[in-house]
């Protein structure tokens, strides 16, 4: 199975759920993440692949800026169109408060500091939105535990 | 192989392309109004078809066209779909086209006045008009799509 952690950013809570999810992670060292409020990547828009799970499954996280909800059912969508079944890959909306803010951080621009406020703004909203996405990332492998 | 148009609300310049890609409307003369608002979806979308991939036809080497209305998520949008096609290992079945170089400001008016404000006797006509201004343009981008497929069925 292919997971997809899916939020407004790929490099900050989506991230965090899909390391969380690999139970590789506690609320100290989330920082130290590969990949973690790497802007440049998340411009790019094509998942990024985490790791796989003791089951195997694919893990990845993917930014969809503001729209979350409508990626998601053109993700969906778009499993069924090139033939394969729900089963086969999981989208996982990650929602946090503050996810706009992440967003919008990530557009200021270098010359005014644009990374180093982004990582700043990025670690005070995970550090204070942990918690969330730890609740999140349990009641999906809840959901994951009763589809099979 | 798979081709998804996309556009802004899925409703008009990818809508005209696609038909365009099936023959559903004649590529060799400007269309009339009464003919593009003969195509499905044309101007008839709602807000609940944002993110959809609806299935328009198939064309003549088998090749199956959808549209999908992706709001302002620009090229990042065709990104995404190729990155899950990727992950799928299906990214030789799938060519994303985005419409949205193509649109003039009288379909985003247009548009804009007959879908969001729902007024489509304002709206329409001038949405017609930058239709017509565009249709050659979506014509050549459909082209270089259909050249594009074959290139990519050689390929694989």
């Amino acid at each position: 199975m292919i997971i997809i952690f899916l939020a407004t950013t790929g490099v900050h809570h989506s991230l965090i759920a899909a390391y969380i999810f690999l139970e590789r992670l506690n609320e100290t060292n989330f920082k130290m993440l590969p990949d973690f409020s790497n802007i440049k990547k998340d411009y790019s828009g094509f998942p990024i692949f985490i790791d796989k799970d003791s089951q195997d499954n694919r893990i990845y996280s993917l930014g969809a800026g503001k729209e979350v909800l409508m990626t998601q059912k053109t993700i969906e969508d778009l499993v069924n169109v090139m033939g394969f079944s729900r089963d086969e890959l999981v989208v996982k909306p990650v929602r946090i408060k503050g996810e706009q803010l992440l967003r919008f951080a990530e557009k200021i621009p270098g010359i005014l500091g644009g990374e180093a406020i982004s990582r700043v703004l990025s670690e005070y909203v995970v550090k204070k939105e942990f918690y969330r996405i730890v609740k999140e990332v349990e009641d999906f492998r809840g959901e994951l535990r009763k589809l099979h | 192989m798979k081709i998804i148009y996309h556009c802004f609300g899925g409703s008009h310049s990818s809508v005209l392309a696609s038909a365009i890609h099936l023959g559903l409307i004649d590529k060799s003369r400007l269309p009339t109004m009464e003919e593009m608002m003969a195509i499905p979806y044309y101007d008839k979308t709602s807000d609940a078809d944002f993110g959809s991939i609806r299935f328009m036809g198939i064309d003549e080497f088998k090749n199956e066209i959808y549209v999908l209305g992706k709001k302002s998520m620009g090229n990042r949008y065709s990104n995404i779909l190729l990155g899950i096609a990727d992950i799928l290992g299906v990214s030789d079945k799938l060519i994303s086209v985005n419409c949205m170089n193509q649109v003039n400001w009288s379909m985003k008016i247009g548009g804009f006045t007959s879908r969001r404000m729902g007024l489509e006797w304002l709206g329409r006509p001038v949405l017609g008009s930058g239709s017509r201004d565009a249709f050659f343009n979506l014509v050549n981008l459909v082209e270089y799509t259909r050249l594009q497929s074959m290139k990519k069925v050689q390929g694989s």
